[in-house]
């Protein structure tokens, strides 16, 4: 398409625009949190800082548990990864070939599990944890999460089977291969994109969730990073630069890991999502 | 392409499915149907034993004036943000689906608010925002507005609507870039050759192309805000004065500050049936739009 000079130029200001919008805030409260406190609010409107400190990062890891919060944040969005991936790749290959008595129906219940009001769930699953002895535990956390991740997983990869020829399988397995070999064989390695999607998906919904965390865990040494750092924001004295380093601490890692990632997850989401 | 499960196939098809379907029935049909139980009980623990009141909670619920207020404010919150998401989503998607230098890296960036847990979102914003120390509050002093107060009583819904459509048009957006991508590049190069400007050609082909998507995500996301707990609560937890009270943060505080399980658990199946309703409307009109084809 020919564009003219005037539409190219409004293209680049827009795209201007876009971009401050998306990456300013982010990178604001990095360089907030590193004027420490000599400068913290003296310059706070201080564009391209001239002084870096790293001195709320040490009150931060000194006198709260964040460390802490970081590891448990790690388990619980590793393993709900890899289960719900895991899972949800099993449920999507049976849907996506077989009919079978209430096969339909399962797959629009996943879909209205997926509009669910979190709370309807939430309140009586901390009702049954209670009564299991399990509330308060990592354990209950990360099942939590995949009631989440599952249904958006088995949507996802019933449609990225679906479009892989069913014929492969049936060659594989005129060759003599079982079903289980075939499907580990053929089948997965050709929707690795989609399951790459599926586990970028699954993180960020587990690593970043607060909703579930706040009301299944109480403990302080089993708070994960969002309910940790919500709890330090609210413990009195609003401590603003020990919460800018907390937030960038979450920040710049996942900016980091996400720009490797990012192109998958584009890729998945805009090949796969909008068919369902 | 699908077939009927074999006798041989069984084996196989219950070891897919059925670790997954107990975890799906232990973790969302489970509780699901608990929490209609709950909502015929009035309780004050989760290990007591609760007392069946019937439908008492529902009609209590309908009475109570701080329900329906919350209630509309939960309609303005949803479909304000969706309405800014949906506009912001289809112009980003547009300028995304165009070739020119940085794209790719543009794309990547617009991703990332999504990418920020909500606390996080949260302490940015408040940051930013803030009266005396925030670069917004700044910049607004270049207009002569100085001392703004974004949490103010008669400003809070208008920021939280605000901070959500930064933290979750990034998804919408990437939606509306796949559904631009199936648009054929020659529908617009034959309606060039017609004559149609780019405004013409925007609404007579991309809108039109892009209205099923833009339904699905009207009613995904106006659900999903609907249900919105963590980034209201956190930002305003419901203040000042209950103007930013949703429906989610209601029945948190029910439950849990004022211990009144049955009832709170009520406002949850409420909320739910409220939805069911627009997703049946949504239903019929896709159906009636593919002649009745799709499900």
């Amino acid at each position: 398409m020919k564009r003219t000079l005037t539409s190219k130029i409004l293209t680049y200001v827009f795209a201007a625009v876009v971009m401050i919008c998306s990456v300013f805030p982010i990178y604001w409260v990095v360089v907030s949190s590193l004027r420490g406190a000599k400068y913290f609010f003296a310059d706070s409107q201080v564009l391209i800082p001239n002084h870096i400190s790293f001195e709320y990062y040490q009150n931060l890891l000194r006198f709260t548990n964040y460390l802490t919060y970081y590891k448990n944040s790690l388990i619980v969005a590793v393993i709900a990864t890899a289960v719900s991936t895991l899972v949800s790749s099993q449920i999507a290959y049976v849907t996506s070939r077989f009919v079978f008595f209430g096969s339909r129906w399962l797959m629009n219940v996943m879909l209205i599990a997926y509009m669910l009001p979190a709370m309807l769930i939430a309140i009586p699953l901390i009702g049954i944890y209670i009564k299991l002895g399990i509330d308060n535990t990592l354990f209950a956390l990360i099942i939590s999460h995949i009631s989440i991740t599952l249904p958006f997983g088995v949507w996802m990869l019933d449609s990225f089977y679906r479009t892989i020829p069913v014929e492969l399988e049936e060659s594989s397995m005129v060759e003599g291969a079982s079903r289980f070999q075939t499907m580990f064989k053929v089948v997965i390695p050709l929707i690795i994109p989609g399951l790459i999607t599926v586990e970028i998906f699954s993180f960020i919904v587990s690593w970043t969730d607060y909703t579930y965390g706040f009301m299944i865990i109480s403990s302080e040494n089993l708070k994960t990073v969002p309910v940790g750092l919500a709890t330090i924001r609210g413990a009195g004295d609003l401590r603003w630069g020990e919460l800018l380093a907390g937030a960038s601490l979450i920040l710049v890692p996942m900016t980091v890991v996400f720009s490797f990632v990012s192109k998958y997850f584009i890729g998945g989401l805009t090949s796969g999502a909008v068919k369902g | 392409m699908q077939h009927k499960i074999k006798r041989r196939d069984v084996p196989f098809v219950l070891v897919n499915l059925v670790p997954g379907l107990i975890l799906f029935a232990v973790t969302v049909i489970f509780p699901a149907v608990m929490a209609l139980r709950y909502s015929l009980y009035e309780s004050d623990t989760f290990i007591g034993k609760p007392k069946f009141v019937g439908l008492h909670n529902f009609a209590e619920l309908f009475q109570d004036k701080h329900f329906w207020s919350d209630l509309s404010k939960t309609l303005i919150y949803a479909g304000g943000s969706v309405v800014f998401q949906v506009v912001l989503g289809i112009a980003i998607a547009l300028l995304l689906n165009q070739r020119f230098a940085g794209r790719s890296f543009l794309r990547g960036a617009t991703v990332l608010p999504y990418i920020v847990p909500s606390i996080v979102v949260t302490i940015t914003w408040q940051w930013m925002l803030n009266t005396n120390y925030g670069v917004i509050s700044k910049f607004l002093g270049y207009f002569g507005v100085y001392q703004f107060n974004f949490f103010s009583v008669d400003m809070s819904m208008i920021t939280v609507v605000l901070v959500s459509v930064w933290s979750f048009t990034p998804f919408v957006t990437l939606v509306f870039l796949a559904g631009l991508q199936t648009v054929p590049e020659d529908m617009y190069e034959s309606a060039a050759l017609d004559g149609a400007g780019k405004w013409t050609q925007f609404r007579t082909i991309t809108i039109p192309m892009l209205s099923p998507i833009i339904a699905n995500i009207v009613l995904l996301r106006g659900i999903w805000m609907f249900n919105k707990f963590d980034l209201v609560w956190l930002m305003t937890g419901g203040g000042p004065l209950e103007r930013t009270e949703t429906l989610p943060v209601t029945t948190y505080i029910y439950t849990f500050s004022q211990y009144k399980i049955g009832y709170g658990v009520s406002i949850a199946v409420v909320s739910f049936l409220i939805m069911l309703i627009f997703m049946l409307i949504y239903l019929r009109l896709m159906n009636r739009a593919n002649g009745g084809t799709r499900t």
